[in-house]
């Protein structure tokens, strides 16, 4: 016969066992999840490299790059009117030493406009030993997170190493990592024992739940006499001793800290890079989705207002690239970078300066099933976007967005 | 048959005693988890950020919310402990069991397991509150006169209970060419991926503020929204410590 002790036991262990096996660590941030209409059609990074993948805890590693709102933005997303620049990151594996958008910091939350484009650059130190998938990201509020390309990195070392100073205006140098435990701790635990002692002194005068119940029920309105005269007394002294002691401790920081300011909660607008089409005008003409041949065609009518001739280079758009290597040449930079290198070509050749031409493209790789982009044809907003970019024989850029409905190609 | 029903196994007062005793063991702690549990969970839902962080502490909604939101679970202990046992403790065992959840909760969770560091989610003290709360009751010996003064008092003494635990974080820093408080030093430099800046519902300014500072008319304000809470709780509390089905003891 089955213990039935022994079968809960077992079954319990079991349980927990498959989920330990099952459980697997957290290796993504959700890059693929969102609809590919508005991975496409919001904000497009580019040019987002990493100073470093391996370091030590201490030690600072820096990401730049640029994004671009786009254009055609899908009317059920928020604008950005407030948006933060941020790190995907699985806690704080780094501390964010500085974040700057063209130039200006980016402590604060930010309003951008959309069609434009902004470079960034964020100073990380490394803070505890991890190897983490890092992105960039941008908070846009009431619409989440925009999740950026993302980089594996590796931080070695020991955690206790790490320090955070700074100095204060008051000429303080502080530790952010301890500055204040001390001090908190400690009121917690001195209010901590006047509370136990308080709950103590009324659980420990014997059986107090039975006994008081039935002395509640059997005095009715003369219940109150059950509090004694020592109990209000013991209340009283409570009651102005806890007043006593916030009324001091309160004049007593402001005593040790006469200078201190409110939480900051300040917005600001930084304004746009310079146009990055640098005169290349394109005009979207067609474009299908060949879902045999896992291929984006697109034809363009481009219009070159440069002084040199320009070829088509590279095709990006969440977070993927198509380069053309007969133009411009790319690696991807980690396991998880989606850079299909042979990934596009175009017929049409250069285009001339002053010259409009049509221009016929195809990106193809197996990202547009491995990263979702291929389900853009049962969304409900069948459009896409990207960015296209120009080079001309000098290895200038020319930076456009290009976008317009999608049509499937099926056989 | 019913003679044998009608004997009663305690047969001495020692006994009675002993049983009576054992019963306050077996309760009081099952009782003590379940306001931990409760509580927290409460606490988390209706102040969440606002306590977990210290960036968050600001001295208008932190102020304003907390206070309001965590008379519900005093106000109903208080009701179920006094009208039943005359035990003018409830505040101070729903405010000690929830400090204890948010600790546990924060060593193991926010540092334990995503490394935040422990100066940045100490929770706000609110054992000064529930002591003033508990001591009107026992002062007064009237849930009516407890919620009018010591749920004034619970809203005001909130903020000045606070000011020594927060105040080293309002030392003003210059960084990167911008002035910020420690709170905020903090907040920006340890990344948190799903709490963006502009998250923060903290005081942005107003022009309806008493001269410069919006303190005093925030506590006044929780306290007198904490009075309301006080007796709308006492009423789900008396709700909840019905004795229907109890008809002997």
């Amino acid at each position: 016969m089955l213990n039935f002790k022994k079968s809960v036991l077992m079954l319990l262990a079991i349980m927990v066992g498959c989920i330990a096996l099952y459980a697997a660590p957290a290796m993504a941030h959700g890059e693929k999840s969102q609809a590919a209409y508005l991975r496409m059609r919001t904000l497009l990074w580019y040019d987002v490299e990493v100073s470093t993948t391996k370091l030590k805890v201490n030690e600072e590693l820096v990401m730049t790059g640029k994004f671009y709102w786009f254009y055609d933005w899908p009317s059920n997303i928020a604008k950005p009117e407030v948006a933060f620049l941020n790190i995907g990151i699985p806690g704080p594996v780094f501390i964010r030493k500085a974040s700057y958008i063209n130039g200006v910091s980016g402590t604060n939350s930010t309003r951008f406009d959309i069609g434009e484009t902004y470079e960034f650059k964020v100073i990380l130190k490394a803070r505890r030993a991890a190897r983490v998938h890092m992105h960039a990201l941008m908070n846009v509020k009431e619409a989440g997170p925009l999740i950026g390309p993302g980089r594996w990195v590796e931080v070695t070392g020991d955690m206790a190493d790490f320090t955070n100073e700074v100095t204060t205006l008051t000429g303080e140098t502080i530790d952010l990592e301890h500055y204040g435990l001390v001090n908190a701790v400690k009121w917690h635990i001195f209010w901590g024992v006047i509370a136990a002692a308080w709950l103590l002194y009324w659980i420990f005068q014997g059986p107090i739940l039975i006994p008081r119940y039935k002395k509640v029920k059997l005095l009715g309105d003369e219940a109150d006499d059950m509090i004694t005269p020592a109990n209000r007394m013991v209340g009283l002294v409570m009651l102005i001793g806890t007043i006593v002691v916030v009324t001091w401790s309160y004049f007593n920081a402001y005593a040790q800290y006469p200078v201190t300011i409110p939480l900051q909660s300040g917005q600001i607008t930084i304004p746009a890079l310079p146009d990055a089409a640098r005169g290349v005008n394109v005009e979207m003409i067609d474009a299908r989705y060949r879902v045999p041949g896992r291929a984006l065609e697109f034809t363009i009518k481009v219009t070159n207002n440069t002084n040199s001739p320009i070829k088509l280079g590279e095709f990006t758009s969440a977070n993927i690239r198509w380069m053309n290597p007969e133009v411009s040449q790319a690696e991807p930079a980690d396991s998880h970078d989606p850079v299909a290198s042979n990934g596009m070509s175009y017929e049409g050749g250069a285009v001339m300066p002053g010259q409009t031409k049509l221009l016929k493209a195809t990106c193809t790789d197996a990202a547009w099933e491995t990263y979702r982009l291929a389900k853009l044809i049962y969304d409900p907003d069948s459009r896409f976007g990207g960015l296209i970019f120009f080079f001309d024989e000098e290895g200038n850029r020319s930076v456009v967005a290009i976008g317009g409905p999608l049509l499937p190609v099926f056989i | 048959m019913s003679a044998v029903h009608s004997v009663s196994a305690i047969t001495t007062a020692e006994q009675q005693h002993r049983i009576y005793k054992a019963f306050d063991w077996i309760i009081i702690p099952i009782v003590v988890l379940v306001v931990i549990g409760a509580f927290h969970i409460h606490a988390m839902l209706t102040i969440g950020d606002w306590d977990f962080w210290i960036d968050w502490k600001d001295r208008r909604w932190w102020v304003t919310v907390t206070p309001i939101s965590l008379i519900f679970f005093p106000a109903a202990l208080h009701y179920l402990l006094w009208e039943n046992f005359r035990l003018p403790f409830g505040a101070t065992l729903a405010c000690g069991g929830l400090l204890i959840g948010e600790w546990a909760n924060r060593i193991a969770n926010f540092v334990g397991w995503a490394y935040f560091p422990l100066n940045m989610v100490v929770p706000g003290e609110i054992i000064p509150m529930a002591l003033c709360l508990d001591a009107v009751l026992i002062i007064s010996r009237s849930l009516t006169i407890t919620g009018v003064l010591g749920g004034m008092l619970w809203g005001i003494i909130f903020y000045p209970a606070n000011w020594a635990l927060i105040a080293p974080f309002h030392v003003p820093v210059e960084y990167n060419g911008v002035m910020m408080s420690v709170a905020d030093l903090i907040g920006y430099n340890y990344v948190r991926t799903g709490t963006p800046e502009y998250i923060r519902i903290i005081e942005e300014g107003t022009l309806r503020t008493f001269g410069e500072d919006v303190t005093p008319v925030s506590a006044f304000f929780a306290g007198f929204i904490s009075v309301l809470a006080y007796f709308l709780w006492l009423y789900i509390g008396k709700w909840f410590s019905k004795t229907t089905w109890m008809k002997r003891i």
